[in-house]
């Protein structure tokens, strides 16, 4: 049972269920959901495996598989899980089966397209989040890409190819520097292959090299996450995106801009995330308080929710740029409160829109006398969001901010303007949605969540009030992982006083750009 | 002493009532919820007897229990710690005891409800979260109580949802909440910086605060005291607490009289020994003395009967902070305590006068009505009259203990603090004589309809009515009881309270004093509401300076105005000049304008070049070929 | 030799702008030939200096190669001048977008 590599196996079994579907003949369609569910609660269970063999003392990467893949261009197959990439795989694996059983609702056309898609998005996200290869990373980071596009091109709602062209062309924008930075990494810091611990065991590169390379990948990463001022996409998208889109997208995929930071960016250039850190955490203040403002414009539910995604992203970055743990382990316990609170919020208001067809939140108006059981869900899922203490949201929240204010109380105070205005955008949302008097006679009519719908937010909405009481276990996890960060980063910033002072090391394709010589 | 089944049996039963009627409600008979709710605080309140019982019995007089970790990472390490010392017990057994009051009367106020089970289930977490609050042994725990209560408030001032007024002032108050609540959080964060720990019984030790920088102390402190404000009502976050009297009326008394809005009160006793080192105290002072004396000026015009005890209840609070800025902590908690009586007496005496009119709470339209309903005037009667100050009853003595430490402390404050009392006073008679005295108001029609309410009502009143007589006697003054004196001083024992020293002679000028002051405050009442009502509407109606104080007051000195126009509306502005902003600027200037037009520029040109001649391209062919040749060449060259 | 390598060099360029300039279909073929033929020439060449004799088996197999790819071209023009009417190639100019 030791050398069941049961990394490739989470991973590979949505990928292996879109195959199946895709495979199923076209009058047998209906199969597409049964098998969909099939195989993610399977991933669910592998990944649960995965974390049962887990050892949260140990800080570095475990369950480890590694073998060569392409050795010529020093390409590797290397997958394996540290306490920063676990809470998330969990994450991604948890929401599966309920965002594929959120789909029955809303896909009414081209089902096994649809399921194939989805479960190549699962696996393909999954994948991005084992991968300890950097191109192997990049290749799921793109990959990820097309099953997205596919699914918000065609599902989508009526300006979903516009939504779909700017998501792709906003990601892929950021995917050629990243690409190019790869390349110059290996290049430059003269590793024998991609492999991540390769990349980290090499000497430290010089420190303009290091910014340059950083800035290259920050930029691929920010557009994901994503950070002012290239978050333009996430609206749209969000808008067009059927829900099960929205809810992957929201709680999975903005992560993965996160992930690539705290992965790859923070301990490969110590020195330039000392140097940028400042401005990014600036950025970061001002995403939290612009999304949360934008948030606070909208009528359209679907847009408010997304620029409230951007105010919580901020959140995310200012604890990963606090470059403490507190802001660390807070920022990626918030990465999986979001993606509960935020994937909740989309579900909930996808299962509105199913049902009446609009996202003009004037549309709606006293919905909780009508539909009080997803009134209730409504509310944990939005006091969830809204961070108050005793459910997850506040966790993360509350260890940013002490991270941020051990940098300086300032940051603190700013980024904390995100809680007020956070409470005003959602609360007022609800008001919106739930109270009031029904002004609009077909919402008298509305049916209360059905068993499918229980089944998908009641999950959510439990894990939501659970981690908010018990984050130790996720916390314990995080931590030995998040020293391991910042053990680099500060090693990194103390080196980087003798790197500077060496000449930058050739770059060695000029070596062997010359010819060689003969005799 | 370790104890986790005493704090199991006060914390749980009221979230274990919450949950499970607000799941299972729905599916219960009509009155279970009710029944439910009360039984839950009912235990706590057992439990909470217990734990006052059993704390004269252990050594150091504390009680704890501890439930593992909640969270921890690098600086600060946070655990499911909670403490009974003798502060903590006596505010659990404020808050069961009036709570579970409150719970008896709701099911009589709520019978005309067609479902209460919501009301329940949110007043029982209420309770849950407040016990919580006053129970936690460190300050993100309390923090969970302390938003917690918030958000109950939130939920039971919105609780007919369906009126949209009433669901935002739900917002209002959660909101302004919040605002508090952001220093209390930064208050915490400069807390672990200064000092690494948020250990209650760690903070208590005076030692650890010498090593600290005064501004640091002083910053911590002042943000500390924002939260305070915040939950407490004092300027300047005070304005939600009149809006939020849109929520049943045992709401009102519950949770924005006698419990939550003292949290602000009871944190800053909890943190007795840090407000004390931070030097901030003359500021709690200085805004508890005003916002008592603006509170009291504007209850004197107030036309809504809650509103007026909203009113009132800012202005005692503002009186308890005063205590508080004074170093005279037992003081504070002592009017918590009468507070807690007489005020939540007022409350539900006038939920009882609002549910025998059908929701009429406008006081020019009642009168008279002691005839009609004889518990409840009286019992109101006596709640007024220990807010106003009468001799002997609770809210005097407790007044009086306030205004002493005032006098030894801040003589000026002292001053506005006696002008204050007279005010309350005022505006206690005016109140009590345009309800319950004089001729009637009502039509006739529903003069006759009007019915004393129910003895599960009427019963809370009357134990509340004995509470709000007799609750002052656990803390009497030295020149009058000696031995026995300042009972409830000596059993606090709050650490960090400042010895208040004054003579006997002192002490008694302080008792005439206010009782001379009560007096003259309801003479004034009589003079003008009862006597003079005419020749006042008169002056009022004629221009000239009563006039226009008349109207300041009556709209609030703008405040409220002000701020809902300016501050919430600007906000909202601020939201849509940002989202014109983003759709305009960075979306369509900067991101389909200006890299739109890049790209856009980049093909056109590169378009150019792919003119489609065969013969062209055959061209570039060659003559890369040739340029390729030539680079070899030269390079083979050796120069 | 190096006569005959810049003969090989003479006849390419000739061909090559040829193929350039000339705008007449046929012409522009004969010009391949010519380059192909520089390149044989140039095979040859080589072949004799080293002596091996792989550069002229390669040189037989590009001329019986040559013919059969003339064949080809002449098919091309052919079916162009039919399409288009006029062996000229300027009304080659579809390949762009």
């Amino acid at each position: 049972m030791v050398n069941v590599p049961i990394l490739t196996i989470t991973y590979a079994l949505p990928l292996v269920g879109a195959a199946a579907i895709l495979l199923i003949p076209r009058e047998r369609a209906a199969l597409a959901r049964p098998l969909a569910l099939f195989f993610t609660s399977l991933a669910l269970i592998a990944s649960l495996l995965a974390c049962g063999r887990f050892d949260a003392a140990l800080a570095g990467y475990q369950l480890v598989e590694s073998t060569t893949w392409i050795p010529r261009l020093g390409i590797t197959y290397h997958l394996g899980i540290d306490g920063i990439s676990l809470p998330l795989v969990l994450l991604t694996t948890f929401l599966g089966p309920i965002t594929v059983l959120s789909a029955f609702g809303c896909i009414t056309e081209r089902h096994k397209e649809f399921y194939a898609a989805l479960l190549a998005l699962i696996g393909f996200s999954l994948g991005s989040f084992l991968a300890l290869d950097t191109v192997l990373f990049y290749l799921f980071f793109e990959l990820m890409l097309v099953p997205m596009f596919l699914i918000i091109g065609i599902w989508g709602g009526k300006g979903r190819v516009h939504a779909a062209v700017k998501f792709f062309l906003f990601t892929v924008a950021g995917s050629l520097p990243f690409l190019l930075g790869l390349i110059a990494l290996k290049i430059y810091s003269g590793s024998p292959t991609f492999g991540l611990t390769d990349l980290l065991s090499m000497p430290a590169l010089a420190p303009s090299i290091q910014c340059w390379l950083f800035l290259a990948f920050a930029f691929a990463f920010a557009i994901k996450v994503p950070m002012v001022p290239v978050h333009t996409w996430l609206p749209d998208a969000h808008g067009e995106a059927p829900t099960p889109g929205s809810v992957w997208l929201a709680a999975v995929l903005l992560k993965v801009g996160v992930y690539g930071f705290l992965r790859f960016a923070l301990p490969l250039f110590p020195v330039a995330v000392e140097t940028f850190a400042p401005y990014l955490m600036a950025l970061s203040v001002i995403g939290i308080v612009y999304g949360a403002l934008l948030a606070l414009a909208q009528t359209n539910m679907k847009r408010l929710v997304a620029y409230s995604s951007v105010s919580h992203m901020g959140y995310i970055m200012l604890g990963v740029f606090a470059l403490n743990e507190a802001g660390i382990a807070g920022g990626v316990f918030q990465m999986v409160a979001h993606g509960l609170t935020t994937g909740g919020l989309f579900l909930l208001v996808g299962m509105l829109y199913e049902r009446r067809h609009t996202l003009d939140i004037p549309s709606y108006g006293g919905l909780a006398r009508v539909m009080p059981w997803h009134a209730t869900a409504f509310m944990v899922v939005v006091l969830g969001s809204a961070a108050l203490p005793g459910l997850c949201g506040f966790i993360g929240e509350f260890l940013v901010l002490l991270g941020a204010a051990r940098v300086g109380w300032l940051w603190a105070a700013l980024g904390g303007l995100g809680i007020i205005f956070g409470a005003a955008y959602l609360l007022v949302l609800y008001r919106g949605l739930m109270f009031g008097a029904v002004r609009h006679r077909q919402n008298e009519s509305l049916p209360d969540l059905s068993l499918r719908e229980g089944l998908v937010i009641a999950p959510v909405a439990v894990l939501i009030v659970v981690l908010g009481l018990l984050p130790s276990p996720v916390l314990q996890r995080v931590r030995p992982a998040v020293g391991e960060v910042l053990r680099r980063v500060e090693a990194g910033g103390a080196v980087a006083g003798r790197a500077a002072a060496r000449p930058a090391a050739p770059p060695a394709f000029l070596d062997r750009a010359t010819p060689p010589k003969e005799d | 002493m370790d104890n986790p089944i005493l704090f199991l049996t006060i914390l749980l039963p009221p979230f274990l009532g919450a949950l499970v009627i607000g799941l299972t409600g729905r599916y219960l008979p009509r009155k279970l919820p009710g029944i439910l709710g009360c039984a839950t605080v009912l235990v706590s309140l057992a439990a909470s007897i217990r734990g006052f019982v059993d704390l004269h019995h252990v050594e150091g007089a504390l009680l704890e229990a501890d439930f593992g970790v909640w969270f921890a990472v690098a600086p600060l390490t946070v655990r499911f710690h909670f403490l009974l010392d003798p502060l903590a017990s006596f505010m659990t057994l404020v808050v069961s005891g009036v709570g579970f009051l409150i719970h008896v009367y709701s099911i009589g106020y709520m019978r005309h409800e067609a479902r209460d089970e919501r009301f329940f289930s949110f007043m029982n977490l209420f309770t849950g979260t407040m016990l919580t609050l006053v129970l936690a042994g460190n300050l993100p725990l309390m923090f969970i109580g302390w938003e917690g209560v918030g958000l109950c408030s939130y939920l039971l001032i919105g609780y007919w949802f369906t009126d949209g007024a009433k669901a935002a002032a739900g917002i209002k108050a959660f909101l302004v909440n919040r605002i508090g609540d952001l220093g209390f959080l930064i208050g915490i964060f400069l807390l672990v910086h200064a000092i690494g720990t948020v250990d209650f019984q760690a903070l208590a030790q005076p030692a650890l605060f010498e090593s600290v920088g005064a501004g640091l102390l002083c910053g911590i402190g002042l943000c500390l005291f924002l939260g305070a404000t915040g939950k407490s009502a004092q300027i300047p976050l005070y304005m939600w607490l009149p809006d939020a009297m849109a929520g049943p009326t045992p709401v009102s008394a519950l949770i924005h009289a006698a419990t939550m809005v003292t949290a602000g009160v009871y944190m800053v006793g909890r943190l007795g020994v840090l407000f004390a080192a931070s030097g901030v105290l003359p500021i709690v002072a200085v805004v508890g003395a005003a916002t008592a004396f603006f509170a009291a000026t504007m209850a004197l015009t107030e036309r809504d009967l809650k509103k007026v005890l909203a009113y009132s209840t800012v202005s005692q609070l503002g009186f308890m902070f005063l205590a508080m800025g004074c170093g005279a902590y037992s003081a504070g908690i002592f009017h918590v305590y009468t507070h807690a009586f007489f005020k939540a007496l007022l409350f539900l005496a006038a939920g009882s006068v609002i549910h025998a009119l059908h929701g009429e709470q406008d006081i020019r339209r009642m009168g008279g009505l002691l005839r009609k309903l004889p518990v409840t005037g009286t019992t109101f009667l006596i709640g007024g009259l220990a807010l106003a100050g009468l001799p002997l009853l609770s809210g005097y003595l407790s007044k009086d203990e306030i205004l002493l430490a005032a006098r030894t402390s801040f003589v000026p404050l002292w001053l506005l603090a006696e002008l204050t009392a007279l005010l309350t006073a005022a505006y206690v008679g005016r109140l009590v004589w345009l309800v319950f005295f004089g001729k009637t108001r009502i039509e006739a029609a529903a003069w006759a309809g009007v019915r004393e309410s129910p003895p599960v009502m009427t019963g809370p009143l009357v134990v509340l009515a004995a509470g709000a007589a007799l609750a002052g006697y656990v803390n009497l003054p030295h020149v009058v009881a000696h031995e026995g004196a300042a009972l409830l001083k000596r059993f606090l024992a709050i650490a960090g309270e400042q010895a208040i020293t004054a003579s006997a002679a002192a002490e008694v000028a302080g008792l005439v004093v206010s009782g001379l002051v009560c007096f003259g405050g309801l003479a004034l009442a009589y003079g003008f509401v009862v006597r003079r009502r005419a020749q006042l509407h008169a002056r009022l109606a004629r221009p000239g300076a009563l006039g226009r104080l008349h109207a300041l007051l009556l709209a609030k000195y703008f405040v409220d105005g002000f701020c809902m126009r300016y501050l919430a509306g600007g906000a909202r502005k601020l939201a849509g000049v940002v989202h014109f902003l983003d759709e305009l600027f960075v979306d369509a200037f900067l991101v389909r304008g200006v890299f739109g037009l890049l790209v856009r520029i980049l093909g056109e040109a590169t378009r150019l070049l792919q003119a489609g001649r065969v013969q062209a391209y055959g061209m570039a062919l060659v003559l890369g070929g040739a340029a390729m040749l030539l680079y070899l060449l030269l390079s083979e060259i050796p120069w | 030799m190096s006569g005959y390598l810049a003969l090989s060099l003479a006849l390419f360029s000739i061909g090559a702008l040829g193929v350039v300039l000339r705008r007449n279909l046929l012409v522009m073929l004969i010009s391949i030939e010519v380059m192909l033929n520089a390149a044989i020439l140039a095979l040859v060449v080589f072949s004799r200096m080293y002596g091996s004799v792989d550069g002229r088996v390669m040189g037989i197999l590009a001329i019986a190669v040559a013919a059969g790819e003339v064949a080809v071209g002449l098919a091309l023009v052919i079916a162009f001048v039919r399409l288009r009417g006029r062996p000229d190639a300027t009304a080659m100019d579809l390949l762009k977008w």
